[in-house]
């Protein structure tokens, strides 16, 4: 409501800033209708607008003067001077009441009927009538006096009206790409600066560069917007689907204010409205089941935006049935999404993520309200389209939450700059996992499934394209000496083969041209310190355009065909402190770092260290893991597709080929089991709760 | 080319081969000596690359390529740029010629039997001393539905 209040008086402001002027002008020229029109308008918006918020003195007055002027409008009256100040008068107390309402969030008490018979005055065009509106002198001096009452004790306070200012949004972007450029020429001075060693113009190209980027981040603030202008429909959406499925359902939105650039602000408002629609449709439980589970009648759904390194990030958590893992597993192999090998032998946690691969519905009965062909692989897609994640959790008979992580801004990206075939490419960060760089006899990890080329990735075969080739380059790339892109986009994992990256920038995002559009395997292009044009690849396109879509290929030819009973996993053997020895199967690791103990910090209570310009969140592998001063930590990552986190143990011991064979069940949390690994008794870790643990759990 | 009829009666010109060209002197925005691009892979076969216009991004148009006229190698090469839609274009030609007045009376229609692309791309054909002038729409230069995959 303070918003809005706030928006209507800083329109009003506008309006009534051009109407004094106005009705002098019609007065000098009361033929003119183009001015008669715009006058009726602004006071007629004035009306609207004050009805809307409950406003009724202001109302009463705008609408008198509204019948006024339309009597104008029909020719009825002539804009004689008696009429128009009459109407001034009205425009006064406006003002004054709109002064008021600024300073006191309320309508000041008074009136104002004498001003109304006044204006109603020239409503009624009968003759004998006309002959009071004479003698309306008296009355006149009373109305004329209460509207020029000072407005308030502390004139000379600054207005919220005056603080802010509308702009068009295209002047916002043009200032946005002109800032672009602006950064993109600072780059090249930075690069002719630090080719030499002693140059006068080092200390001008530092400041230029300090300026630059707090123009760059001024200008990005000026195209933030509050995350609740996407979820303003929300509340309503939620009470039809309630009152039409009998089900009592409470809607809380924290954290509308947190700001991010309106495009995604705009990108969000699509997958949010389909999520809440699902969670109230199908996770939340009519009445009767939840009073029968011994849950409170009325459901709950929670919508949560907050800032989190550098991310955004919005969740929608219900307290409805969740979703059954089960369910889930058998209507993905029956759809042929995953293979029934791979569907048993994975992760609860993936199998969920399940639901996010086209064609999957988890819909039993499709509703008018939710199945609308929207799946939750549109809304994966919506927001990886704009470079963020989403992910889902879900506790059975608890409800559900979904995590969607975005970018704060679209124009100014981290990224790869990689060579192929002579010419450079810009990956997006982003959606780069890893890198790996092959030599001239390794290339034995390439295996070619009829045309599909496949490398193996630890336990993983990954579909592979080269570069070069995708995009039909005439200089076929080097596949003899040469760097393994992995990237994850669309839930699936593939590799691009480069020639060699070449550098890890922060780019400015330019849209291309509508003749190179219509290939879709570009994000944009940029231009690079030196000048040079580069596209940016949109690895999610590619793969697609390639064939290297796993979605393409049947589910067994991509993951590990038939799993041998007995096959050997290759096991990671740590030490977490008093020579306790701990094993995680090396498929689940994504990389190993050593890390400074010094450089990792507590926030809120939990272990974090920065990370590829990000927060990774950590987890102590156990209460004797120690964090000595000058000493580096071995932290073992774990991207689990759109998070990762690091569990913190004191030392890597030795990778070991072995059956995993669990022989004794969890005693404690975070242990899967024990197993006989090269010769002792050694725990397993279990990864999903050191997860869960890491995102300070998700559904609590 | 209402706009031509009307009296926009300058027209820059330029030479792709053998043929000369004509675009009206208000859609060109400058002429530069051609410029490195940058590839687009896959994209139409008319797209000679993207260049860095002053930090600008500037698709380059082949010009051979778009009206089918076949490429001489050794052509000095300059860059028509123009404005079409709020996007900057370069127009790889093989050469600039003056600002031509064309007064509208020498505008003379196109021959009925002319081809299928250039009849949907030209406007008129000038008659010069040496040789006749056609006079291209940019707009419909630029149309992507007439382009080559």
């Amino acid at each position: 409501m303070d918003d809005l209040l706030k928006d209507f008086l800083a329109e009003s402001a506008e309006n009534l800033s051009q109407l004094d002027h106005n009705l002098v002008e019609l007065e000098r020229d009361p033929s003119n209708t183009s001015l008669l029109n715009s006058i009726f308008r602004a006071i007629h918006t004035i009306k609207g607008t004050c009805g809307f918020l409950g406003l009724a003195r202001l109302e009463n007055v705008s609408h008198t003067a509204e019948s006024v002027l339309d009597q104008l409008r029909s020719g009825v009256l002539k804009a004689e001077p008696e009429v128009i100040s009459d109407i001034l008068r009205a425009v006064d107390l406006i003002k004054f009441i709109l002064s008021e309402l600024e300073s006191h969030r309320a309508e000041p008490a008074g009136d104002d009927s004498l001003l109304v018979a006044l204006l109603e005055q020239w409503l009624t065009p009968i003759e004998g009538q006309k002959a009071t509106a004479v003698d309306g002198t008296t009355q006149r001096a009373t109305a004329v006096d209460l509207a020029a009452r000072p407005s308030s004790s502390q004139p000379e306070q600054p207005s919220p009206i005056h603080s802010s200012l509308r702009v068009n949004i295209t002047l916002l972007d043009s200032l946005m790409n002109l800032a672009g450029e602006l950064v993109l020429n600072r780059n090249q001075f930075l690069e002719m600066v630090s080719r030499e060693d002693d140059s006068a113009l080092a200390t001008p190209v530092q400041q230029l560069n300090r300026i630059t980027a707090e123009l760059q981040s001024a200008i990005m603030k000026t195209r933030m917007q509050p995350v609740g202008s996407a979820w303003g429909k929300l509340p309503r959406i939620v009470r039809d689907i309630a009152r039409e499925t009998g089900k009592k359902i409470e809607l809380d939105m924290k954290g509308a204010a947190t700001e991010m650039d309106r495009q995604l602000v705009q990108a969000l408002q699509d997958p949010l409205t389909h999520m809440v629609r699902n969670s109230a449709d199908h996770g939340i439980e009519s009445v009767a089941v939840r009073r029968a589970l011994g849950k409170p009648a009325t459901g709950k759904i929670l919508l949560n935006a907050y800032h989190e390194g550098g991310h955004v990030i919005v969740e929608i958590r219900d307290d409805g049935k969740g979703i059954d893992v089960a369910e889930v597993r058998r209507i993905a192999i029956e759809r042929g999404i995953v293979s029934r090998e791979l569907a048993e032998t994975m992760s609860d946690c993936r199998a969920l993520r399940l639901v996010f691969e086209p064609g999957f519905s988890t819909a039993v009965e499709v509703t008018h309200i939710s199945g609308r062909g929207v799946g939750m692989d549109v809304v994966r897609s919506n927001i990886e389209h704009v470079g963020g994640a989403v992910d889902i959790a879900s506790v059975p008979g608890r409800g559900c939450t979904v995590r969607i992580q975005l970018p704060l801004t679209l124009a100014i990206i981290s990224s790869l700059i990689v060579k192929a075939a002579g010419e450079l490419f810009a990956f997006p960060q982003a959606s780069v996992l890893e890198l790996i760089r092959r030599g001239p006899d390794e290339m034995s990890g390439i295996d070619t499934l009829r045309n599909v080329r496949l490398f193996r990735l630890r336990d993983d075969l990954v579909p592979v394209v080269n570069l070069a080739d995708a995009l039909r380059l005439a200089e076929r790339g080097a596949d003899e000496v040469h760097t393994l892109v992995v990237c994850q986009a669309g839930g699936a994992r593939f590799g691009i083969i480069v020639d060699e990256v070449i550098d890890s920038q922060e780019i400015v995002v330019k849209p291309i041209g509508r003749l190179a559009r219509s290939v879709r395997c570009y994000a944009g292009c940029t231009i690079l310190g030196d000048g040079r044009v580069v596209m940016i690849i949109d690895p999610a396109a590619l793969a697609i355009r390639s064939g290297t879509d796993t979605s393409t290929l049947s589910p067994a030819a991509v993951e590990t065909p038939a799993v041998p009973a007995a096959k050997p996993d290759s096991l990671l053997l740590f030490g977490i402190g008093h020579d306790a020895v701990q094993a995680v199967p090396l498929s689940l690791v994504a990389r190993l770092e050593e890390i400074p103990a010094d450089r990792i910090e507590t926030a809120g209570g939990n272990l974090v260290v920065q990370y590829r310009g990000s927060l990774l969140p950590l987890v102590a592998a156990g209460p004797s893991v120690t964090f000595t001063s000058g000493r580096t930590n071995s932290v073992i990552v774990f991207n689990d597709g759109s998070s990762s986190f690091g569990i913190a143990v004191n030392d890597i011991r030795d990778i070991v080929d072995e059956v995993l064979n669990l022989e004794l069940v969890a005693a404690r949390p975070g242990i899967l089991g024990t197993a006989i690994i090269a010769g002792a008794a050694t725990e397993v870790l279990d990864v999903s709760y050191y997860m869960n643990r890491a995102r300070g759990g998700m559904v609590s | 080319m209402i706009a031509m009829a009307e009296g926009t009666d300058e027209v820059v010109t330029f030479r792709v081969g053998k043929q000369w060209f004509g675009l009206p002197v208000i859609a060109v925005q400058e002429v530069i000596s051609h410029q490195q691009t940058a590839r687009v892979p896959l994209a139409r076969s008319c797209v000679a690359g993207l260049l860095n216009l002053r930090g600008q991004v500037v698709t380059a148009i082949d010009m051979h390529d778009r009206m089918e006229i076949s490429a001489n190698a050794s052509e000095s090469l300059m860059d028509v740029v123009v404005c079409d839609g709020g996007e900057l274009f370069a127009l790889v030609v093989d050469e600039v010629g003056d600002v031509v007045a064309v007064p509208p009376h020498t505008l003379e229609r196109l021959p009925a039997s002319l081809d299928g692309l250039w009849a949907r791309i030209c406007t008129g054909v000038v008659r010069l001393d040496n040789g006749l002038l056609a006079l291209i729409d940019v707009a419909r230069l630029l149309d992507e539905s007439s382009t080559r995959p």
